[in-house]
């Protein structure tokens, strides 16, 4: 028979009573030939259970979590634009010493001045 | 007490656990809770189960937005290093801590679904995303939930 894999959605519909009748069946019909199945319906119980029987005041972050994170984020904001300034920056000045030294002119810059090379008179 | 009064006790607890997955605030979401109770007695008839949750999201949402740009922009920044850099998920011990972990659109889905056992289409409704959406984030987050649980013994 070939493996049949329902989603996790499918899964907790059926856990919720709230899934068609031929789901239902083919379910309780696969769950006893596999095992890796039935051990996914058990997890999803779990937590369909837990989240049951949360207090409605669980769903609130609890506080020192928060200062953590807190923390955590504001340094982790400050690195981003730290970086961010960073390569702006750079980019700007990569961006100002192409405009006044083109690739031809930093090849002359490199080369020794031409009155040393020939010419020195004219420029006596 | 009157129908409406009825009903909303019947909800309460579905709708504050909304509320407080939105707000992330105990006061916050009691206010929203009273407004809505106000709301629902005043009407004096019974009002639609997504109706509510969707009054329960928009006061929410309001409040939300009432808030300073910077505290706002905190949240998301939190939301943010808690998925992607994994932060303050140092003791996964328990669903909450692990649920509380999810994005805000992951976690409201799954509150509307499992709390306050809301069908797919009332969820798709009162999001107004559609149901396949719906699905993909239960499928998301059920996907994590049994991820941090895959090591303890259940």
């Amino acid at each position: 028979m070939k493996k049949w894999k329902p989603t996790d959605e499918e899964i907790l519909s059926f856990l919720m009573s709230d899934c068609t009748p031929e789901l239902a069946d083919k379910l309780q019909m696969h769950m006893p030939l596999d095992p890796d199945l039935k051990r996914r319906v058990e997890q999803i119980g779990f937590v369909h259970r837990e989240i049951k029987t949360m207090g409605a005041l669980d769903f609130v972050a609890p506080p020192q979590t928060f200062a953590t994170i807190r923390l955590a984020q504001q340094l982790a904001f400050a690195l981003l634009l730290f970086v961010a300034g960073a390569i702006f920056e750079s980019k700007l000045e990569w961006i100002s010493d192409w405009n006044h030294f083109s690739s031809k002119n930093q090849i002359h810059i490199s080369e020794p001045l031409s009155w040393e090379k020939s010419d020195r008179n004219t420029f006596m | 007490m009157d129908q409406a009064g009825q009903q909303f006790s019947s909800l309460k607890e579905g709708l504050t656990s909304f509320a407080a997955t939105l707000l992330r605030n105990e006061e916050d979401a009691q206010d929203v809770i009273q407004d809505v109770f106000r709301e629902c007695v005043e009407s004096g008839r019974k009002l639609n189960r997504s109706y509510l949750f969707q009054l329960v999201r928009s006061r929410s949402l309001n409040k939300l937005r009432a808030q300073s740009r910077y505290l706002r922009a905190i949240e998301a920044f939190s939301d943010f290093c808690r998925h992607s850099l994994d932060l303050g998920n140092d003791h996964k011990d328990s669903v909450a801590d692990i649920l509380n972990s999810l994005p805000a659109r992951h976690r409201e889905v799954m509150i509307l679904r499992i709390k306050a056992e809301l069908s797919l289409s009332e969820i798709s409704q009162i999001l107004g995303i559609p149901e396949g959406t719906v699905k993909s984030r239960i499928n998301n987050s059920l996907k994590q939930l049994k991820q941090n649980y895959r090591g303890q013994s259940l």
